[in-house]
C-alpha cells in the first residue's frame, strides 16, 4: 500500500498523491453501504488523494465560517428589499421564504464550492443550500479509507458528529412529532444520502420515517401533506429541490398547507441554493477576499463563467478567456436566467481538476469532500477524491 | 477532527450493504477521541430482505424503504403523485 508521489507540487502546500487502490476496495466500501461508487465511470477513486496542511485546513475552516456569515446577511438583504423577482422565485413562495426566515425554521446544512490551490485565498463558485449531494462519502467513506491507508493521520472531517449533534439540537425546535425523510424513487444515490441523514437523525433522538416523495399525500379536505397511512407530515427532510416542488403539481400546497409543515431545508435556502446570490454577495462585500466578481450582465468581465440560476451537475456552463470560448456544456437549465462570474481556474494537478466541497453543518464548518474532472467544469462524470491531513 | 469516541451506522449499512445478512450488527468504534474507527458491536438488528423494510432501533421499527404496490393515487380526499415529476433532472449538485 505505498503510495507513490507523481506529482510534487510544492513541499508545503496541497498535493494530489497517486496511489494504489485497496485490494477490493468495492467490497470494502459497498460493506459500508455505498452503492454507487461506480457508474459508467468510476465515482469513489482512491487510485489519489489529496494532502493539505493544518494551516491549509485552518484556511478553509475559517473561510466556511466567513462565507456562512455573509450568505446569512445576503438572505436578509435579499428579503429587505424584496429581490424574489431577480431570483425567479415564484410569487406563491414569498411569504413561505419570509416565514421560515423570521421564524427561523430548522436548516442543517449546505456545501461551499471553493476554488481552492493551496496558496492563495479559496474562492467560493457556489453554494449547494437545499440539496447538497456527496455528504455520504465525505462523511463515511473516506472516513474509513483513511483509516486503512494511513491510520494515524487525520482528515477535515467531523460530518458525522456534528449531523448527529446538530439533529439532537434542532429536536426541540420541530414539532413533538414523527420526523419524515424523502427523496425521489429509483435514485440509489439519493437514497443513500437520505437514508444516511436519517441515520444521523435517529442517533440524534429522532423519531424518524422514510417516505418517498412521490407517495406524500395531500389532504384535499383539510390542506396538509399526509404520510401512507394518511397522517399529517409536520416534520420532512427533502433530498428534492425546492424549484422542481414549487413547479409540480403540489408546489403551492407549500404556501396554503395548514400544518404549516417544518421542510428541512427550510424554503429560505431557496435565495442561497439560487446562483443569483452570487452577484449579490459581490454587491454587498465588493472585494471580499473569498468572493470573485460576479454581476448579473457580463460587465467588463474579460474572462468569465455564465451560469443558469438554478443549474446542477455542471450543466449549460460556458466559460470564456480573454473573449474566446474554453469550455462549455449542455442541459436543460437557463430559462430562469444566467449570471456572470470572472474565471476562477480550478488548479491543474496533471490534467485533474479539484474541487473543494466545504460543508457547513449548523453553523459550524464540518469537512469536505473533493470532486474532481478532467475539465474546468465540475459535472456528473467527477471523480471523489479522498484527502488526508499531511502535518498536524 | 472528529471528536467522538464512537460511530455507528445504524441505518444505512443494515439496508444498503451489499456485506448484508439478513440480521446485522454493526458499530465502529473509536478507541479515543483522536483515534480512528474499529469495529464492534450494538444492540440493533438490520433488516431489508421485508417488505416493508427498515431497521429495529431503540426497541422499535424504522420503516425506510417499501413496496408501494397498494398505494392508490386517490384515497378519498387524498391526492398523491404531486411531487416528484420532475423527470430528467437529477438532484446532484
Amino acid at each position: 500500500m505505498a503510495a507513490q508521489k507523481d506529482f510534487t507540487f510544492h513541499p508545503k502546500t496541497m498535493q494530489r498523491i497517486s496511489i494504489t487502490p485497496r485490494n477490493n476496495w468495492q467490497q470494502t466500501v459497498e460493506g459500508l453501504g455505498f452503492g454507487f461508487h461506480t457508474a459508467d465511470v468510476p465515482y469513489w477513486d482512491e487510485s489519489a488523494y489529496y494532502t493539505f496542511t493544518m494551516a491549509e485546513i485552518e484556511k478553509l475552516e475559517s473561510t466556511t465560517t466567513e462565507l456562512w456569515d455573509l450568505c446569512l446577511q445576503a438572505v436578509q438583504y435579499v428579503i429587505d428589499n424584496n429581490l424574489f423577482d431577480q431570483f425567479k422565485i415564484p410569487q406563491f413562495m414569498v411569504q413561505h421564504i419570509i416565514d421560515t426566515w423570521n421564524n427561523d425554521a430548522p436548516a442543517i446544512y449546505g456545501r461551499f464550492d471553493l476554488c481552492f490551490d493551496g496558496k492563495g485565498e479559496p474562492k467560493l463558485l457556489e453554494f449547494n443550500a437545499d440539496t447538497p449531494t456527496s455528504l455520504f462519502e465525505a462523511s463515511i467513506i473516506q472516513w474509513f479509507w483513511l483509516k486503512d491507508f494511513d491510520e494515524p493521520k487525520d482528515q477535515f472531517n467531523s460530518l458525522h458528529e456534528k449531523l448527529i449533534d446538530y439533529w439532537k439540537y434542532l429536536k426541540g425546535y420541530l414539532y413533538d412529532d414523527t420526523l419524515y425523510f424523502t427523496c425521489v424513487k429509483g435514485v440509489l444515490e439519493d437514497f443513500t444520502t437520505t437514508a444516511y441523514m436519517q441515520d444521523c437523525a435517529m442517533q440524534g433522538g429522532l423519531e424518524t420515517e422514510f417516505i418517498y416523495i412521490e407517495d406524500i399525500g395531500w389532504d384535499n379536505e383539510n390542506e396538509f401533506f399526509v404520510d401512507l397511512d394518511n397522517k399529517p407530515i409536520r416534520n420532512i427532510f427533502k433530498l428534492y429541490p425546492y424549484e422542481w416542488m414549487a413547479n409540480e403539481a403540489f408546489g403551492k400546497n407549500l404556501a396554503i398547507d395548514t400544518m404549516k409543515a417544518m421542510w428541512v431545508e427550510p424554503s429560505w435556502k431557496m435565495i442561497l441554493s439560487n446562483k443569483a446570490i452570487l452577484p449579490i454577495l459581490w454587491q454587498l462585500f465588493p472585494y471580499h477576499k473569498n468572493l470573485l466578481p460576479a454581476y448579473f450582465t457580463r460587465s467588463n468581465l474579460k474572462d468569465y463563467v455564465k451560469k443558469p440560476f438554478l443549474s446542477r451537475e455542471g450543466t449549460n456552463i460556458t466559460i470564456v478567456e480573454n473573449e474566446k470560448l474554453i469550455a462549455n456544456s449542455d442541459g436543460n437549465y437557463g430559462a430562469e436566467g444566467f449570471i456572470f462570474q470572472e474565471l476562477c481556474k480550478l488548479p491543474d494537478f496533471n490534467g485533474n481538476f479539484p474541487v473543494i466541497g466545504s460543508w457547513v453543518v449548523g453553523q459550524q464548518p464540518a469537512g469536505m469532500g473533493i470532486r474532481e474532472s478532467n475539465g474546468l467544469i465540475t459535472d456528473n462524470l467527477s471523480r471523489f477524491i479522498p484527502h488526508l491531513i499531511s502535518e498536524v | 477532527m472528529k471528536k467522538s469516541k464512537a460511530i455507528s451506522l445504524i441505518l444505512v449499512t443494515g439496508l444498503l450493504s451489499c456485506n448484508r445478512n439478513h440480521q446485522q450488527n454493526r458499530l465502529y468504534m473509536r478507541t479515543d477521541t483522536t483515534g480512528n474507527y474499529t469495529a464492534g458491536r450494538a444492540g440493533y438488528h438490520g433488516y431489508y430482505a421485508f417488505r416493508p423494510y427498515g431497521t429495529y432501533y431503540g426497541g422499535s421499527y424504522v420503516r425506510q424503504g417499501y413496496s408501494n404496490a397498494g398505494v392508490h393515487t386517490s384515497e378519498g380526499s387524498v391526492t398523491r403523485g404531486g411531487f416528484g415529476g420532475s423527470e430528467g433532472f437529477h438532484v446532484s449538485s
